[in-house]
């Protein structure tokens, strides 16, 4: 699952630490819509494949820009650096399109732009959770993904009920109830819960307001419970 | 032939939940910890083949039990989960053998409890 604001965040930190590209001016933006669904595939693939692109270049970059576009079924990146050739084109062009099967990579007739097309549809929304992903994903019996489901629930209403009455707990309390909602969903491939998390972990962390956030998080978790309810086998 | 042993340090339950399950699948005992300090004393008093630490726990994180038991000498391997995977090469430095990136999938458990014990 490809959670697309939680992929530039960590990209931005890789940047930031890459020697190529510490010191640059570093962009990293996306089309509002992509960020609103989470989508299918792997953003660790994802987010490794624009490392080993951006670490390609062996000059020092002063400005880097890294856009993400898109619609419902793919994601392209959209990078360039310091408006001027990039080394990756011709040497490693074919290897990385044979090694990524994945991927399609762009490169504009000058060299000084790339685009990589992703195919990553948006999740449907109408299954709060994936239970066969558990069952194939994590591999484990039906039985014990849903016990694992039921456990999950029973055990993090108390971490949803720190976020709703945030008040009466510390930002660090805060954040790590976030951080665990956050990190189970994905786990159990419920995008929906992970995704909103995902948001109320960030604010936490920014000492940003999250009330919105909260409760579009409430709300995920409300049609978890009832789907499990409706569904358990 | 003596079952191996394995401490899990995790506070969230549904990875020591699916890490239970596992270990079943694998004929490992599994013990469960839920904070670093809990898999810290766990570590003093009994002896595991494999000790696997979740980077973000409450009290004590991962790479803070690790550095706690190499002070001691502590010589089995410590693996480390996070869902961090920009610390890895962090955390490799800190003394762990391995370091895997949540959420783990089947592999990823066959990997630890077939190549690390």
């Amino acid at each position: 699952m490809i959670l697309l604001d939680e992929v530039m965040d960590k990209l931005r930190y890789e940047l930031e630490n890459l020697p190529t590209t510490k010191n640059a001016d570093i962009t990293i933006t996306s089309e509002a819509e992509l960020l609103k669904k989470p989508r299918k595939g792997s953003d660790s693939r994802l987010k490794e494949f624009i490392l080993i692109l951006s670490g390609l270049n062996p000059v020092n970059i002063s400005k880097l820009e890294i856009h993400f576009t898109g619609n419902s079924s793919v994601i392209n990146v959209n990078i360039s650096a310091d408006g001027r050739p990039l080394d990756v084109a011709n040497q490693n062009k074919k290897f990385m399109l044979e090694k990524n099967p994945d991927f399609i990579v762009d490169f504009s007739s000058d060299n000084k732009y790339f685009r990589i097309t992703v195919n990553s549809p948006e999740i449907d929304k109408t299954e709060p959770v994936d239970i066969n992903a558990i069952i194939r994903n994590i591999g484990i019996s039906s039985f014990d993904a849903w016990n694992l489901l039921e456990g999950f629930l029973k055990r993090n209403k108390n971490n949803l009920d720190i976020l709703i009455n945030r008040k009466e707990y510390s930002q660090h309390e805060q954040h790590r109830a976030a951080h665990s909602l956050k990190g189970a969903g994905k786990t159990l491939y419920a995008p929906f819960l992970a995704n909103a998390a995902r948001k109320v972990e960030k604010n936490i962390k920014n000492g940003v307001d999250c009330k919105e956030e909260i409760k579009y998080l409430e709300s995920a978790w409300l049609q978890l419970e009832e789907w499990f309810k409706e569904n358990r086998k | 032939m003596k079952k191996k042993s394995v401490l899990y340090a995790e506070d969230e339950f549904t990875n020591r939940k699916i890490m239970e399950i596992q270990c079943m699948k694998f004929g490992v005992d599994c013990t469960l910890a839920e904070n670093g300090m809990d898999a810290l004393e766990l570590c003093m008093k009994n002896n595991y083949d494999l000790v696997i630490l979740d980077q973000y726990m409450p009290g004590l994180n991962g790479d803070e039990v690790a550095m706690e038991l190499n002070s001691r000498k502590y010589e089995l391997p410590l693996i480390a989960i996070t869902s961090d995977d920009s610390c890895t090469a962090k955390l490799k430095s800190n003394g762990f053998k391995a370091v895997f990136v949540k959420p783990l999938k089947a592999s990823d458990y066959k990997e630890i409890l077939e190549n690390y014990l």
